[in-house]
């Protein structure tokens, strides 16, 4: 039986593929056949998966918008699953093989935890859409939310990661100001509100600037809880608990999964009609009734969307259009929309170098280089990053609402708080 | 604002009676990695070139309890009874009363569907299957059962009905235990529509100062601790899974705090749905408070309430009254109204 430290077995997949990118360093720059690739690391099962699947699908329209590359070079698309167990091994694969320029992804900040310190040793250029925990760019919310800075960015290392999202604090804050805000301006009216988060850090940055800003704006936390997905006891007890609390509103930071095991024991214990306010990709979530298991019981819930709606996007007009012609049984949405800008900056980023390169083989560095250095004017806003990798014009935000037919409607522009 | 469940039966009626897992990934990968450097680039990463590997679950055979299990998808309106009973014991004391009273339930359930559309209706009869007898009559337990034919002739209209059947119990000092092992386990096992009630305040200790207590009944308030009650919950859980039978539903009533003195105790299954049922007759307002005090400040899973008809005007106890001292029951939405809403209604 082989037996490691917890730690050297969280670090096996890093050391995997830091030899596959090892073993590839000799062909980097050399690939004859004249093709070049984009990754997508997005869910493709699980909750998440509809959302995944649009985001794909917006990076494979941007690939064929943008073929052919100059020089006669060839880009393909190599969508990876996010939800499947294989991810990190599969990611492992794509930053071994050559041809793999840049990366669009992944949507959630637990994986880029994972992944960013295999991307950063890759220098493959990434851009996340959508991940939004604070310590993935900055070193010093990392050390709060228990992440090692100096494995996530190693030293000497070019920042290869880069999101478009405002990051936790800045939702939670946000969304606090929904809850309390008057009903009249978009704001749900709350004074108390029990707080339930899915464990994640991610989640629990958000709720601890959630629970300041509600204080700040005199409101009160009638409760607090973590919710364990698939524990049935632990959801119940918690719903008992808010039951007790009989707060004004519930808030709930994490993922899909976890938001409609407690949306789906609330409705079905007795409380339906007691609203649940989310952050993040619930929000506008076409597969949201179904994933509650009961489309009623999928209602009384708001939700923040951690960028703005399609509608209210200037140049997301003519994206929007171009989905649905090429993917009509799919659905366009504002993360879309992003996963689009993203993978444009970074075509836009491969198209330049490879102009450069005058036909001659090009760099992931050069690549790279460029995504950093270049502003992307894309359908979203204008795209540039900071020296961290964060958006240096994060977007603001949009709220929407579920009623218990499963139908999201689209209720405000929230801006950044 | 009180409760009464305690009547004289006809005897005839009644008989005594891995740690390793990513370590072995790595070295897996291994051969992965070093096939694919030949320092010429084979074939280009494309949408057939990534192979994308999803965790599958393997079919399964393993029994889920919840298929098919009346809570919490659904909410159960039922009419009450006592077997042998009149009237004032609930419209299900006799399978003649039942029949007559079947037309209004099915409506009140229709009413109760028709306003909350994530609830479909199941409806049922709360049967009390033993009560508390006076222990000179009944000297074991204090306390007497149907007999089985009685019992198999309810079973038999449930099942023709498409009715819950909910064997409420008293026990006097018959522990919970020996009284599903003994009276009601075959049927459990049996029959799936088959589910359990505890009456709390007619529960006594098996003890001499048990009996003397449930003999000075109703000078002295019966009880039920969290162990009786947990034997129930796992004895039920093993009953589903064992027999392959949907999850029970177990009914605990409340009207009083000291029913239920270690309730804290009480431990959920995920096996088993259980419902704290609100227990009492009287104003609304001491019926919504006791709710609040009961079901809401204290909710063990799911709410249940109960409502009393008035069935004979001048002569009855136990009836609900509304807020101008009329007899009346609340109307289902009423019953909607409260939080969390009920997923257990009987009517008495």
């Amino acid at each position: 039986m082989i037996s490691l430290s917890r730690k050297a077995r969280r670090l096996a997949p890093l050391l995997v593929a830091l030899f596959v990118v090892w073993l590839s360093g000799c062909s980097i720059g050399s690939h004859p056949d004249k093709t070049l690739t984009i990754a997508t690391v997005f869910p493709q099962s699980g909750a998440n998966a509809a959302i995944g699947r649009s985001m794909q699908d917006a990076v494979d329209l941007a690939a064929k918008q943008s073929a052919p590359l100059p020089n006669g070079f060839k880009l393909t698309v190599a969508h990876t699953d996010e939800a499947a167990g294989s991810r990190d091994a599969d990611v492992a694969r794509l930053l071994g093989d050559h041809h793999v320029m840049a990366i669009v992804g992944p949507m959630n900040s637990d994986s880029a935890a994972t992944l960013v310190p295999m991307i950063e040793h890759s220098g493959v250029a990434t851009i996340s859409p959508s991940a939004t925990l604070p310590g993935l760019t900055q070193a010093a919310a990392a050390t709060a939310e228990g992440l090692d800075f100096s494995q996530l960015h190693p030293q000497g290392s070019a920042v290869a990661f880069f999101r478009l999202a405002a990051t936790d604090d800045v939702i939670g804050k946000a969304v606090a100001d929904v809850a309390v805000g008057s009903t009249q301006s978009n704001g749900l009216g709350a004074q108390s509100v029990f707080i339930v988060d899915d464990g994640t850090p991610s989640a629990k940055a958000m709720t601890a600037a959630f629970a300041l800003e509600l204080k700040a704006k005199q409101g009160s936390v009638a409760g607090q809880k973590s919710l364990v997905t698939g524990a049935q006891d632990n959801t119940q007890s918690i719903v008992s608990a808010i039951v007790d609390a009989d707060p004004s509103i519930v808030f709930f930071a994490g993922d899909t999964a976890a938001g409609a095991e407690l949306r789906a024991t609330l409705s079905l214990t007795g409380a339906p009609q007691l609203v649940v306010l989310a952050a993040g990709p619930i929000a506008n979530d076409p597969t949201w009734s179904a994933t509650v298991g009961v489309t009623p019981a999928a209602g009384y819930t708001s939700a923040l969307l951690p960028h703005p709606d399609l509608s209210t996007m200037t140049g997301a007009k003519t994206f929007a259009t171009a989905f649905q012609a090429a993917y009509p049984n799919d659905t366009a949405l504002p993360q879309s929309a992003l996963a689009y800008d993203a993978a444009m900056d970074e075509i836009t980023a491969i198209s330049t170098a490879l102009k450069g390169a005058n036909g001659k083989p090009i760099t992931r560095g050069a690549v790279l280089g460029l995504v950093t250095s270049t502003k992307y004017p894309g359908v979203t806003g204008t795209l540039a990053f900071s020296a961290t990798g964060d958006n240096t014009a994060p977007l603001g935000f949009a709220l929407y609402s579920c009623d218990t037919k499963g139908a999201w409607t689209y209720k405000a522009a929230i801006p950044l708080g | 604002m009180g409760r009464i469940g305690w009547a004289p039966i006809d005897s005839t009626r009644h008989a005594r009676g891995s740690r390793t897992l990513t370590v072995v990934f790595a070295l897996l990968c291994a051969p992965i990695v070093l096939a694919s450097c030949g320092g010429v680039a084979k074939s280009p990463v494309g949408k057939a070139a990534v192979v994308v590997t999803t965790t599958t679950t393997q079919a399964s055979n393993m029994f889920d309890p919840s298929v098919g299990a009346p809570l919490p998808n659904n909410r159960i309106v039922a009419a009450y009874g006592i077997v042998g009973g009149g009237p004032p014991n609930g419209p299900a004391s006799t399978l003649d009363s039942l029949a007559a009273f079947l037309p209004q339930l099915q409506q009140l359930g229709q009413q109760y569907a028709a306003l909350d559309p994530i609830h479909p209706v199941k409806l049922g009869i709360d049967l009390v299957v033993n009560v508390l007898q006076p222990c000179g009559d009944f000297p074991k337990w204090c306390a007497s059962w149907v007999d089985d034919q009685t019992m198999q002739a309810y079973i038999d209209y449930c099942q023709q009905h498409n009715l819950l059947l909910f064997f409420d119990v008293q026990l006097g000092t018959e522990p919970v235990s020996d009284a599903v092992t003994n009276h009601l386990a075959t049927y459990l096992t049996k029959y799936p529509f088959t589910e359990l009630a505890l009456d709390t305040e007619f529960h006594f200790p098996n003890t001499p100062d048990g009996y003397a207590k449930a003999q000075g009944y109703p000078c002295c308030l019966g009880w039920m601790n969290a162990s009786e009650i947990n034997w129930a919950i796992n004895d039920l859980a093993q009953i589903s899974v064992q027999n392959r039978v949907p999850r029970k539903v177990l009914i605990v009533h409340q009207w009083n705090p000291a029913v239920l003195p270690d309730k804290d105790g009480v431990k959920l299954n995920p096996n088993v749905s259980i419902v704290l049922q609100s227990d009492g007759f009287g104003g609304y307002d001491n019926k919504l408070g006791d709710y609040q005090v009961f079901v809401q400040q204290d909710l063990l899973e799911y709410g249940g309430y109960k409502l009393f008809y008035d069935y004979c005007p001048g002569s009855c106890l136990a009836y609900d009254i509304d807020a101008n001292g009329n007899a009346q029951v609340q109307s289902p939405q009423d019953v909607l109204n409260l939080f969390p809403q009920p997923l257990f209604v009987s009517y008495q």
